[in-house]
């Protein structure tokens, strides 16, 4: 008989698998949050279609400015005019303080829209204090 | 006193119950499979819009940057340098690759093209080298 054998083969070793399925949960729940903020953010439009740059830091903007179309300003959302733009931009710039000159707020402007309004919004950035944007494309061709 | 022999140790078997974590693998295996197809990728330009003083007094600093103006001419997009107007992209760049790259590109855009097209300029000018490329918004 062999009976000291089977008995260390049927020792099992538990493990509990609840709280890494609990973090399982809590990531997937993070994920899908984030990703629905990340969409409000950007609004649906068609972008110019441009390879773009190669770019070695791709940093947070801080600020997505959204030009429609039509040529209205969209953040977040929420249609601003070009006064209300300005206010934010301005605000932008001073809470940014000494950082200020690495601002680089994304605009993404429809292909469509006029130039006008594009010009009105870096306008209003330059205005402010902005040195530098980022122009949104669609990299297709 | 070891008298246990060393092999019978060898033979445990850890069982897992490995069922909720493929569950949950699963779901987030077709999530992230969904929102990839969904979501567009995006690229982006970096044109300034201030001038960058910082290496006055060189040698690059005394000639004047090149400037790009985009207009629209008989409701065709017109980019034009100097005297020289360009009604492709492809005859842009070739223009643009043969100019000096020290003192900068400027992209003037008038009101009246589409963002397309100046998103154009900006593209041909990173395309054909210039490191800084300066965004002049036109004030109206």
């Amino acid at each position: 008989m062999n009976v000291g054998v089977r008995k260390a083969r049927e020792r099992q070793l538990p493990v509990d698998m609840t709280p890494m399925i609990d973090i399982v949960f809590q990531l997937l729940i993070f994920f899908l949050t984030t990703a629905q903020l990340a969409q409000f953010s950007r609004a649906e439009m068609d972008l110019p279609t441009e390879a773009g740059e190669q770019v070695e830091d791709a940093a947070e903007a801080g600020l997505i400015v959204n030009v429609m179309a039509d040529g209205s300003i969209v953040i977040a959302s929420e249609t601003l005019d070009l006064a209300d733009f300005e206010v934010m931009a301005t605000e932008l710039v001073i809470e940014a303080g000494d950082a200020a000159v690495a601002l680089r707020p994304l605009v993404r402007a429809d292909r469509n829209a006029p130039t006008a309004a594009l010009n009105r919004v870096l306008l209003a950035l330059q205005r402010a204090g902005v040195p530098a944007v980022r122009i949104a494309t669609a990299p297709g061709s | 006193m070891r008298l246990a022999p060393r092999h019978r140790e060898g033979n445990r078997r850890v069982v897992l119950s490995m069922s909720s974590m493929i569950d949950v693998t699963f779901l987030l295996l077709a999530y992230f499979l969904l929102t990839t197809i969904v979501s567009q990728r995006e690229d982006q330009l970096s044109p300034n819009l201030a001038i960058d003083r910082s290496s006055a007094g060189t040698s690059e600093q005394d000639l004047e940057p090149q400037i790009v103006e985009v207009a629209l001419r008989d409701g065709e997009v017109v980019w034009s340098i100097g005297a020289r107007s360009f009604s492709t992209r492809d005859d842009l760049l070739a223009a643009l690759r043969d100019l000096p790259k020290g003192p900068g590109l400027f992209v003037r855009v008038l009101d009246g093209p589409t963002v397309a097209a100046a998103a154009a300029a900006i593209q041909c000018g990173r395309d054909a080298g210039f490191k800084e490329v300066t965004y002049v918004p036109v004030d109206d």
